[in-house]
């Protein structure tokens, strides 16, 4: 090839061949000409790819923007139900409780036995309180402290290929004796007494590190706390074979 | 200043009546002579023609009608009705900023306690001369 018919060859997918057939051949002109038009038409391919790209782009955003209003608004949806719902449970209770104690005080010396039993009612209408306490509790952390929580406790680092989030508490910690058993099933390091739970948490959390060929692990002192760090990788994300297994694990 | 002849009357605003009732029953337990409202306008109506103020006010938030906040509002603009203290009951955890946002002079949280109750109004009560 010609030197300028190289340059066309350069030039964004548009050749142009000799034709040994053709009558005329092209004089200089001729290739400076289609040359010409060539890069014309190559600069025109090479801005519709980029404002192709840049429409694909902006529909992303527009959509990944669409989802995450999505969630919000589902999580909003969710924190205003709950708190509706622990609002409501709260108004029968008052009086419940209120109606109770004041049986529980009227009786006192007077019927001992029947004291015991309306003991018994009035201790479980209380427990149920702390119950909805609980529940509204949990739904104002979801209504806007989680972000200080976040700040607080989780720690996250990325790097070029790995991602590290570490989650510290201020819990009664862990003892050295029980660290390599609290990931696995069923497992609990206090009693189920003081703490409820049935012990599959850290199991299913691990299960979900390693199936994104993740690590985790736990630092922590009796007491005072303790620190999960979980490593995973950025990239390059085979899929798990145990994908499944957790599935199952979760539900 | 409040009326000294309050006579350990204290008026219980709540539009749910077993809340309500429980609430009146408790107060007749101890002495106290509770007058009722289900709602705020009932409660201007029933205060307006009381012959004395009571000693307290025990004020649920959401009531049909006219809410805790709105007679509030109204009882601190008239001159006649305004010195009566008033306690918050809500159901909702930031029921201490209600209170401290409607100027009131305390809250119950609810489920209420009785003792809390009984505290809250023989402190209001003992200021009856």
């Amino acid at each position: 090839m010609t030197p300028p018919e190289q340059a066309l060859a350069r030039s964004q997918g548009i050749t142009l061949r000799k034709s040994t057939t053709h009558r005329w051949p092209f004089t200089a002109n001729d290739l400076s000409f289609l040359e010409a038009v060539a890069n014309v038409i190559a600069a025109a391919i090479a801005r519709a790819r980029i404002e192709e790209q840049l429409r694909l782009a902006e529909r992303r955003t527009v959509e990944e923007r669409g989802r995450s209003e999505q969630a919000e608004a589902a999580l909003r949806e969710r924190d205003e139900f709950i708190s509706v719902a622990a609002h409501e449970l709260r108004t029968p209770l008052t009086a419940l409780q209120l109606k109770l104690q004041g049986l529980e005080r009227g009786l006192a010396a007077a019927d001992p036995r029947r004291f015991q039993r309306l003991e018994g009612a009035v201790r479980q209408t209380e427990r149920l309180s702390r119950l909805i306490d609980r529940l509204l509790d949990v739904s104002r952390i979801a209504q806007g402290r989680l972000d200080l929580w976040l700040e607080e406790f989780v720690k996250l680092e990325v790097e070029q290929e790995r991602v590290r989030l570490a989650v510290r508490d201020q819990g009664i910690g862990i003892p050295a004796e029980d660290v390599s058993r609290i990931f696995g099933r069923f497992q609990r390091a206090a009693s189920i007494r003081n703490y409820g739970g049935l012990g599959l948490g850290l199991y299913i959390t691990r299960y979900i590190v390693e199936a994104h060929r993740g690590t985790i692990a736990v630092a922590s002192s009796v007491g005072e706390g303790s620190t999960f760090c979980i490593d995973l990788p950025r990239f390059g994300l085979a899929p798990a074979a145990n994908r499944n297994r957790i599935r199952g694990a979760r539900a | 200043m409040i009326d000294p002849g309050c006579e350990k009357t204290v008026l219980i605003v709540e539009d749910d009546v077993d809340t309500s009732d429980a609430i009146a029953e408790v107060l007749e337990d101890g002495n106290y002579r509770p007058l009722r409202a289900p709602n705020g306008a009932a409660a201007l109506d029933e205060l307006r023609a009381a012959e004395r103020a009571p000693c307290m006010i025990l004020l649920d938030m959401m009531m049909p009608v006219m809410d805790g906040r709105e007679f509030r509002a109204q009882q601190r603009e008239d001159p006649s009705l305004r010195e009566i203290p008033v306690v918050v009951l809500s159901a909702h955890a930031d029921a201490a900023s209600y209170a401290a946002q409607m100027d009131a002079e305390g809250y119950l949280r609810k489920p209420i306690d009785l003792r809390a109750l009984l505290e809250t109004v023989e402190r209001f009560c003992a200021r009856d001369g």
